[in-house]
């Protein structure tokens, strides 16, 4: 009876967690896998000049949302700058201002972008740039004419000009207008510069594309540029360095134009530096980013919504049941013997945080410290709540001495100790003096290290990067866990330890 | 590893999943532990159902108290020390004699009474209690075992330990400390368990550390064969133990006193399995077998027992 009841719970608990799983994977496309990255990057900006003493005005460029390209997450750090956002001629533009600035200056700006690849970016036409003006005045403004006259004999079309025009600037004869164009300079920004140019003086609308190489965890990435020109009523993207109409792959279109990414007045010795790196959590959070816009109950109802710090506490406290459900399994399927119920759990939860092997070494240097101090207790015969107490206290020195101690030594690791559970700690002190007193230090040390052994089971089911982002994402997945906890309580199966234990009874002597 | 737990399922062992699950948490009400986890009221309950144990000197409740510890102590020569709420033999003290102002343990060591309060102390602050809550110690009489269990036993007080199940005994055994056990009567801590037969109350082949011996391994005697004296009643008060706590399943110690025959010694609500290595027989065919009877009377429980739980290797 109950075990057909606790069965049938099981089951619905179980369908409940699998669905609301489903239904957040099927139809809100969370993504499954963590690896599933949507291409989502974080560029980080880090701008320095030296200021002397004048008003300062910088102006950075910006990546902006188009279609494809989503923003996800902006920051900007600066110290005491006023801070302004402006679109202007098809660009945004970071605007920061100083009445007095002296000394080298710096300044952060962290964006989290996604780009979709399905959705090329097809600009449409923008008439608030004036594309014609070609900017080439004198001797240069003849050169480029006549090229311009000679190619537009030999083209069908603005794309066949285009093509031309590109591979006579990438192999000048060196005597050539196209040289003189490019005086001497062929790097693929000047062959852009020159050809939106020669465009513009052929009356083909055109413009500069600066646009950034998104590869995975690249330190000071640099700028690249390409073209784009009008054609049937849209921009077409060229790449003159592949000679083909589409941008660069996995590249970000950041800005049009010539202008710099970071131009100062009032400054000088300005420097931009750019860093790139994908994410883990991306394809998660453009999920959610797109929930926002279809307004789905039960896409808002999701944890990344909550402010930062909590999200990382509820990383975190998602993880014990996983640790849990794997206690239950060791403790009742295999019969191992722990120190208090819980207690490898919240070790594990703080080897999270300290990194496992300095998390053992600290763990057990507190432990085996407490434990000498405890022997000593043992000798003044205190009462047992007192005695208790003596050890919390005893241990909170004992981590606070060790992480002034590994701090003055430079070992910052150290200083994580002070996130064990103390009173834990205590209690497995004192049980494990009881328990070597009444039963021989053997039966202290299987137990402890019995208890280790759990936390490091749980240490590495808690740390597992797929099993983190299932807790975060699917949150309803810990539903099965309880189906399959609530299972294992009505498990009334041997223990593998009573195996061995009850061999004698096999009946094979 | 699948073939010992389909073996060891054949020969009906029940194993500690089992016994929490289909036992434990269905025939043992939670409402009745207090019963039996406070030695000091089962003994109070057993004098009410007129069964008889080991005398109560007295009872330490507040650290106050431990101050009359030695006059108390004085008026008799050997006593037992033990926690209320103690488990497993823990925190149990015996004192054998009294010398110069000393007493005497039965390991033959003399101890002072300053070392007695404080293990009293230790008592009352919970070391031994589960969960550490307070506790009360208890001060009784020190049994004399059975001369029959003298060349079987080494130190310590052999016991009987008889599973009922619904008021009918299922299973027993005889523990027997051995000097690995230190004088305690428990199968994990080293001491021997000898399955008992319950038709006759024999001794059958003997278990230490989870392999069958013959003999004794500090006195080098025999350990199988023995028939228990007064078997009818200890059948009798572990049958009757069911009324007196109500508690389905549920492990009764008793020891053999020379003088005043059986005392019941302790209830368990939650008994070892260790019990089916010294019968070397599974508990499950039998526990099955009375969960379809209906008893009207303790002698027809014990007359049930008698019949069916004959051992097989007898």
């Amino acid at each position: 009876m109950k075990q057909k009841h606790v069965f049938i719970l099981c089951l619905f608990v179980f369908l409940l967690g699998l669905g609301l799983t489903g239904y957040r994977w099927l139809e809100l496309n969370f993504p499954l896998l963590p690896d599933e990255t949507a291409p989502t990057w974080r560029i980080e900006i880090q701008a320095t000049f030296e200021a002397k003493g004048a008003p300062v005005k910088a102006s950075l460029m910006l990546p902006q949302e188009t279609t494809g390209i989503s923003i996800l997450d902006e920051h900007f750090v600066s110290r005491g700058y006023g801070l302004s956002t402006e679109k202007t001629d098809g660009n945004r533009r970071l605007y920061l201002t100083k009445r007095q600035a002296d000394g080298k200056q710096t300044f952060w700006y962290q964006a989290l972008i996604y780009q979709n690849p399905i959705q090329e970016n097809i600009a449409t036409m923008d008439y608030s740039v004036n594309p014609r003006s070609s900017g080439l005045s004198g001797i240069d403004l003849i050169a480029a004419q006549e090229i311009s006259r000679s190619i537009e004999r030999a083209s069908a079309d603005n794309r066949t000009f285009v093509r031309l025009l590109s591979s006579r600037l990438k192999n000048p004869r060196s005597t050539t207008k196209e040289s003189l164009l490019l005086s001497g300079n062929k790097r693929s920004r000047s062959v852009s510069k020159v050809l939106v140019a020669v465009l513009r003086v052929a009356c083909i609308p055109a413009r500069l594309v600066n646009g950034l190489a998104l590869t995975p965890d690249r330190r000071s990435a640099r700028l690249t540029s390409w073209i784009e020109f009008h054609d049937e009523g849209r921009w077409v993207p060229f790449n003159p360095a592949t000679g083909l109409f589409q941008k660069p792959r996995d590249h970000l279109s950041w800005w049009h134009g010539e202008e710099p990414l970071l131009s100062v007045v009032g400054a000088v010795k300005s420097k931009t530096e750019i860093a790139v790196s994908g994410m883990l959590f991306s394809a998660f959070r453009v999920a959610q980013k797109e929930g926002e816009t279809r307004v789905d109950p039960f896409s808002t109802l999701s944890l990344s919504g909550l402010p930062i710090q909590t999200q990382e506490v509820y990383r975190l406290l998602l993880m014990v049941p996983i640790g849990i459900f794997l206690l239950v399994i060791l403790r009742n399927v295999i019969g191992l013997r722990t120190f208090g119920t819980f207690m490898p759990v919240l070790i594990a939860l703080a080897f999270r945080q300290t990194d496992l092997l300095y998390g053992v070494f600290l763990f057990s240097l507190v432990l085996g410290v407490g434990l000498l101090i405890r022997f000593y207790l043992e000798h003044l015969k205190l009462l047992l709540v007192p005695r208790l107490a003596c050890i919390v206290i005893v241990v909170i020195f004992l981590m606070t001495l060790i992480s002034i101690v590994s701090y003055k030594l430079g070992w910052d690791r150290g200083l994580s100790v002070a996130l064990f559970p103390i009173v834990i700690l205590a209690m497995t002190i004192e049980r494990m003096t009881v328990v070597w007193d009444e039963r021989g230090p053997k039966e202290a040390l299987i137990q402890v290290s019995g208890s280790f052994f759990v936390a490091l089971l749980c240490f590495y089911a808690m740390t597992n990067d797929f099993v983190e982002y299932w807790t975060f994402v699917f949150p309803e997945a810990l539903l099965m866990i309880l189906a399959l906890t609530l299972g294992l309580g009505r498990y009334t199966g041997y223990r593998l330890v009573e195996l061995p234990r009850f061999k004698v009874l096999s009946g094979s002597d | 590893m699948f073939g010992i737990a389909k073996k060891i399922r054949a020969a009906g062992v029940i194993g500690v999943n089992q016994r929490n699950a289909d036992y434990i948490l269905k025939y043992n009400s939670r409402r009745f532990y207090p019963l039996v986890d406070d030695k000091i009221r089962t003994k109070l309950l057993a004098k009410k159902f007129g069964i008889a144990v080991p005398e109560l000197y007295a009872a330490i409740e507040i650290q106050r108290q431990i101050n009359d510890l030695p006059k108390l102590l004085s008026l008799h020569d050997d006593f037992v020390i033990k926690p209320a709420h103690g488990s497993q033999g823990e925190g149990i003290t015996v004192i054998t004699g009294q010398t110069r102002g000393y007493f005497r343990k039965s390991d033959g060591s003399l101890v002072a009474s300053e070392d007695l309060k404080f293990q009293v102390s230790n008592i009352l602050s919970g070391i031994y209690s589960l969960g550490g809550q307070p506790d009360k110690a208890i001060i009784e009489y020190r049994v004399k075992f059975d001369p029959i269990f003298e060349h079987i036993s080494y130190r310590g007080v052999p016991d009987v330990r008889i599973i009922i199940f619904m008021g009918v005994p299922v299973m027993a055994m005889v523990r027997l400390p051995t000097q690995e056990s230190g004088g305690k009567a428990n199968l994990h801590q080293g001491c021997i368990g000898a399955g008992v037969d319950i038709a006759t109350g024999q001794t059958l082949h003997a278990v230490w550390k989870n392999s069958v011996v013959q003999d004794h391994p500090d006195t080098g005697h025999q350990v199988a064969g023995l028939v228990i004296p007064h078997w009818d009643q200890l059948l009798d008060i572990a049958a009757r133990s069911y009324e007196m706590t109500g508690l389905g399943y549920q492990g009764v110690d008793l020891v053999m006193d020379q003088k005043f025959g059986p005392l019941l010694l302790e209830l368990n609500a939650r008994p070892g399995l260790n019990i089916q290595i010294a019968n070397r027989e599974g508990l499950s065919p039998r526990l099955k077998k009375i969960q379809v009877k209906h008893f009207s009377s303790v002698r027809e429980r014990v007359a049930f027992a008698r019949e069916n739980f004959r051992s097989i290797y007898v």
